[in-house]
């Protein structure tokens, strides 16, 4: 049975910032003498990324993404809102608030103009005749 | 392979000022002021199409598309990001996931008309890139993940088990298996061995 193979990553991020010990550096050599894929990844490092080379036609493909952010809304989770959108819910409040107060004196107005409790309501009720 | 570790350790540092800078950048963009989120972008797109290239390859279409995704998903996670100065290893996550996400979609496919023709200018790199980016596509996606995380991106185990939501041991265990893939793939390409000096010391 073949034991799995440990890759010391932490030795070989030490080494990607150069900050190995003399004590860590030869273990590390040791690792890698026998390992190709950690001496690949270290060829790479700090990343391959880092290596890629941008085209002189990458700087309108970049001004084009940052462009279009831009001019897209922008949803950043705390609340905060354009200006255009606060100036149309204060004018949308102030609405509602006016017909809520148009609605609640029609009622006062209605109820004060209303007859009075305790008058008999007999118009309508039929009645039997009397003998 | 002496030389690779003398030639790591004589590096410098420069990307701690940088970062430092980035995540002040990161704070402002976040609280909303005034063009702070322009220079921030001007900033980290750059880095961000280069992970997609080196995902993708330097021929792939669609680029354009896939990076105007990339930064309006790094803008509406912005204000949820920790405020630890992660706000560039953020974005080049996010480039690289919808970059690893089109790669599933679109295995060889995509490539701009005519663009084979052209000569590639550092064919060394173009090798040891197609070599990551052929087992991005082959490995299971958590290994994968994890391979691209280390040898694109270039993040530490535990920025990976933050990124991933998994546990360094569990990141240590991906990258186990993806580095069997890797070895069994550089084993199948002696021209790679050679080109690099992955040739073990006598």
């Amino acid at each position: 049975m073949i034991a799995a193979r440990i890759h010391p990553e932490d030795l070989i991020d030490q080494a990607k910032h150069g900050a190995l010990r003399t004590d860590q550096e030869r273990l590390l050599k040791s690792h890698l003498d026998g390992c190709a894929a950690c001496r690949f990844e270290l060829s790479l490092a700090p990343a391959l990324y880092q290596s890629i080379e941008l085209r002189a036609q990458d700087q309108a493909v970049i001004a084009r993404a940052i462009a279009n952010v831009s001019r897209a809304p922008r949803h950043d989770g705390r609340g905060k809102l354009g200006r255009k959108t606060a100036s149309a819910l204060t004018l949308l409040v102030s609405l509602l608030a006016g017909v809520a107060m148009a609605s609640a004196g029609a009622y006062l107005w209605q109820r004060h103009n209303a007859a009075p409790v305790g008058e008999p309501a007999s118009e309508g009720v039929p009645t039997a005749p009397a003998r | 392979m002496s030389e690779i570790a003398g030639q790591l350790r004589a590096q410098p540092t420069p990307a701690i000022p940088r970062a430092d800078r980035l995540a002040d950048m990161g704070r402002a963009a976040a609280a909303g002021q005034e063009g702070a989120l322009e220079k921030l972008l001007r900033a980290l797109a750059p880095d961000m199409l280069r992970i997609l290239r080196a995902v993708l390859g330097p021929r792939q279409g669609g680029i354009d598309e896939l990076l105007r995704q990339s930064v309006l998903v790094f803008v509406s996670a912005i204000a949820q990001l920790p405020d630890d100065g992660a706000v560039s290893t953020a974005a080049l996550v996010i480039a690289f996931r919808q970059a690893l996400a089109v790669r599933g979609r679109w295995p060889g496919s995509g490539l701009e008309a005519g663009a084979a023709a052209v000569p590639e200018p550092f064919p060394e790199l173009e090798h040891r890139r197609a070599v990551i980016a052929d087992l991005l596509l082959t490995l299971p996606p958590p290994q994968a993940e994890a391979l691209g995380l280390r040898a694109v991106v270039g993040l530490t185990v535990d920025e990976i088990a933050r990124a991933t939501g998994v546990g360094a041991i569990t990141v240590r265990g991906r990258l186990r298996v993806a580095k069997e893939s890797l070895d069994a793939a550089l084993a199948r390409d002696p021209a790679l061995r050679a080109l690099v000096h992955l040739e073990p010391a006598a």
